[in-house]
């Protein structure tokens, strides 16, 4: 059965066929969208972003699908996921060129809808709680509000939290050791990262893919 | 040219029992017409992207366009998945298999005979013996190429030594092998349906280790592609058609089948005529095709008795630099061990004394899989993630060595397993898709948890550092039979123990469809095995003039 490969396909039948209902209330994900303010505690005053913070990097001009603030979301949110602290992690492989690439196949363009308005509600909910995107949070707000969303407790009606999470989850995996042909795995990071040697092998026609020397 | 007009015989499908029915009746001298769902890829189409060959339908068709519904035990509704389908493609699931080629041992034939009636399981002898299908095995191993090496595996008596010695195997296999002494068990090479040599104009096996999930560029696997279809074609005999999607098998007044109808890459809906219609779709698929078709059915049967491999699988960690891990073995990436000690196990207190087989390997290469496994979590909660998934990911790519097992054992039918036509969802064609009912019998869910037990005590006695289990549900859904079950009482069962239809004699089920039971192994080798045996029926009633 290896060769169904993971999460997606369940998650493809579920997430791509939003009801016409469930693409309103998506849509309608924007400044008020959140359906219950956290209650009693308000959220802190914003406070500068953290020196350490990947913020400051030179934004992409768009991405072929994914506007520019879409762009850093997400781009940290798969840096949490895989981060850097233990060797590379998702941010060097470029995960996200991979996502922005991937998600405009014909493959994957249905889930386009569900991730850009899920990027959206992420820099949402991290401005509620700490009053700035996402991708100008430290990196313990940014667990904070991944961890919100992995177990669906954003409040927030009707949008499919915990299964955007094992897309972005499967995504960000698939961005890290996929070909880099698919836009991540930048100069093989991520096959260096876990001593993957794909064994030398003719690939017919397919001279675009990538080797590396077979492991001694 | 998408055929149309006559044919002595035409084939729906084109993997283990297409392939091998194709064979049987073009070497006969039959004009042969193959018409297959999926694309031909070749040699040249394989490459080693587990992205796009595992994990955007490749093989297997999208959810969303032809989906299978699935309903398991508690499920309100059924869902949409792919788990169910064999690759469309020519060659089917053997283009991308592992080739673990075992045959059926002689007791599997006759389970009812021999353990009787379990409560809640449909149980049945296979209307022949293991004598009259032997034959087979040994052609399709010589035609095919399977190594192995019968004389270290003392449960089942093999006469005819393989044409191919086993495939060469990493030095940890050594630990697997002191494990299973140690535990008085017998490891012995899994026979694969790999060249392990150069073989009848075939070059050998590259150890690449993208085998299992991808398709052999240099056609060292022994798929139905590399094989029967090859030297089917060879014959001049041989029409192929690819993307062809068969809709219906129609029948004249008489009660024969006459036709088959299908629609082109185009959609374009076309027509051809055999003497003699061969179903080879799959367990599934060829129950769907017969339901759609409403023929031979007479007995309410097809789409019953519906059957999988039960399956489990774990893993056993060792630490590296140690002593319990042998150096070297670069490029190596098969370890291939098996156990079949546990086979029949009629002392063992098993609610059903058939148990099963053990297979030790080397983890697949597939990055992004192993990740995933990794990840992994209990169903519901969230996959694991941050600084935790890459802790795991050290102690698994860098710190330790893995050697994975994977027990695949008896699948008892029972009421509850079964395939009919979807009441409302409809494929992109507009055809009703089919809708199974997965569920496993207690007996069968009790032998797989016993042979889990003994893989993970092999491992242990081996030396492994740390033992885990991998699998969830004891079901291997890519390999299937049931859905047709031969037998000689028309009204228990859907085609005679030649695989002729009962009820409509030119029409014949040569792939799993027609097992009573499919054994304690993987059963690949018995699909092409009985689709051999059906071919050569087909044969002499030709010589006979009774087609």
């Amino acid at each position: 059965m290896r060769f169904r490969g993971g999460p997606l396909l369940p998650l493809l039948t579920h997430l791509s066929q939003p009801s016409r209902r469930q693409m309103l209330r998506w849509s309608a994900l924007g400044a008020a969208a959140l359906s219950c303010r956290s209650r009693g505690k308000s959220a802190p005053p914003p406070t500068p972003a953290p020196a350490d913070s990947h913020a400051a990097a030179a934004l992409p001009a768009q991405g072929k699908l994914l506007a520019a603030p879409e762009w850093r979301a997400l781009e940290a949110a798969t840096a949490r996921i895989l981060p850097s602290d233990d060797g590379a992690g998702a941010r060097e492989a470029g995960v996200i060129r991979f996502i922005d690439a991937e998600l405009a196949t014909p493959a994957l363009v249905k889930l386009a809808p569900v991730v850009i308005q899920g990027a959206r509600l992420l820099d949402q909910w991290a401005r509620e709680r700490f009053g700035r995107p996402l991708a100008d949070c430290a990196a313990g707000e940014q667990d904070e509000v991944l961890d919100a969303l992995a177990h669906g407790r954003i409040p927030v009606k009707a949008f499919p939290q915990r299964e955007l999470f094992q897309l972005l989850h499967t995504l960000t995996i698939e961005g890290f050791v996929s070909d880099p042909v698919h836009g991540g795995n930048a100069g093989m990071i991520g096959w260096r990262a876990i001593g993957f040697a794909e064994p030398h092998l003719r690939t017919p026609g397919e001279p675009a893919h990538h080797h590396l020397p077979v492991k001694p | 040219m998408a055929p149309t007009g006559s044919f002595d015989a035409v084939v729906v499908g084109s993997g283990a029992g297409g392939g091998a029915v194709a064979y049987a009746l073009t070497r006969a001298g039959f004009r042969v017409c193959v018409l297959e769902k999926g694309p031909h890829y070749t040699e040249a189409d394989f490459f080693h992207d587990e992205l796009l060959v595992c994990r955007r339908n490749f093989f297997v068709p999208s959810p969303l366009e032809e989906p299978h519904m699935i309903l398991k035990p508690g499920d309100r509704a059924a869902q949409r998945s792919a788990d169910t389908w064999i690759a469309c493609c020519v060659g089917g699931g053997t283009v991308h298999m592992s080739g673990f080629f075992f045959r059926l041992h002689r007791e599997d034939l006759r389970l009812r005979s021999l353990y009787g009636e379990v409560a809640g399981a449909s149980v049945a002898d296979w209307p022949l013996s293991f004598d009259q299908l032997e034959p087979f095995y040994d052609q399709v191993e010589r035609v095919i190429g399977v190594s192995g090496d019968a004389a270290q595996n003392p449960a089942e008596p093999h006469k005819t030594p393989y044409p191919l010695a086993p495939i060469l195997s990493h030095p940890a296999a050594a630990l697997v092998e002191q494990g299973a002494r140690k535990l008085g068990l017998h490891a012995f090479p899994t026979p694969r349906a790999l060249l392990s040599a150069d073989y009848a104009g075939r070059s050998a096996c590259q150890y690449c280790g993208f085998c299992g999930s991808y398709g052999c560029e240099v056609g060292a696997k022994s798929s139905s592609l590399a094989t029967f279809l090859a030297l089917a074609a060879r014959t001049g005999k041989l029409t192929l058609q690819p993307r062809a999607m068969v809709t219906a098998v129609g029948a004249d007044r008489r009660g024969r089948a006459r036709s088959v109808t299908y629609l082109d890459a185009q959609g374009a809906l076309h027509e051809v005529r055999g003497r003699v219609i061969v179903l080879c779709c799959s367990a599934v698929e060829t129950a769907r095709l017969l339901l759609q078709s409403r023929l031979a059915n007479a007995s309410g049967q097809v789409g019953q008795n519906l059957l999988f491999a039960s399956f489990a699988s774990g893993w056993g960690r060792f630490p590296i630099p140690s002593p319990h891990w042998p150096p070297g073995a670069g490029g190596l990436p098969f370890l291939d061990r098996s156990i079949q000690d546990f086979y029949l196990l009629p002392q063992a207190g098993l609610p059903h004394p058939k148990a099963g087989t053990l297979l030790f390997m080397l983890p697949h290469v597939n990055p992004i899989f192993q990740l995933e496994r990794l990840a992994h979590t209990p169903a519901g909660q969230p996959p694991l993630w941050g600084p935790t998934l890459k802790r795991r990911m050290r102690e698994f790519f860098h710190d330790t060595r893995t050697i994975e097992w994977e027990a695949f054992g008896e699948f008892l039918p029972h009421p509850g397993c079964d395939v009919t036509l979807d009441p409302e969802v409809k494929d992109r064609f507009g055809l009703p898709v089919a809708r199974i009912r997965l569920a496993v019998h207690p007996a069968t869910g009790a032998a797989s948890d016993f042979l889990a037990q003994k893989g993970r005590s092999v491992l242990e006695a081996a030396g492994a550092g740390a033992l885990g289990s991998s699998s969830e549900e004891p079901i291997y859904t890519v390999l299937q039979a049931g859905t047709a079950r031969m037998g000689s009482d028309p009204a228990r069962s859907v085609t005679d123990p030649t695989g002729q239809a009962h009820q409509v004699k030119n029409l014949y089920v040569a792939d799993g469809s027609g097992f009573p039971s499919a054994g304690g192994a993987p059963f690949t080798l018995t699909i092409m095995a009985n689709a051999l045996r059906v071919g050569a029926h087909i044969v002499a009633r030709g010589k006979m003039g009774q087609l």
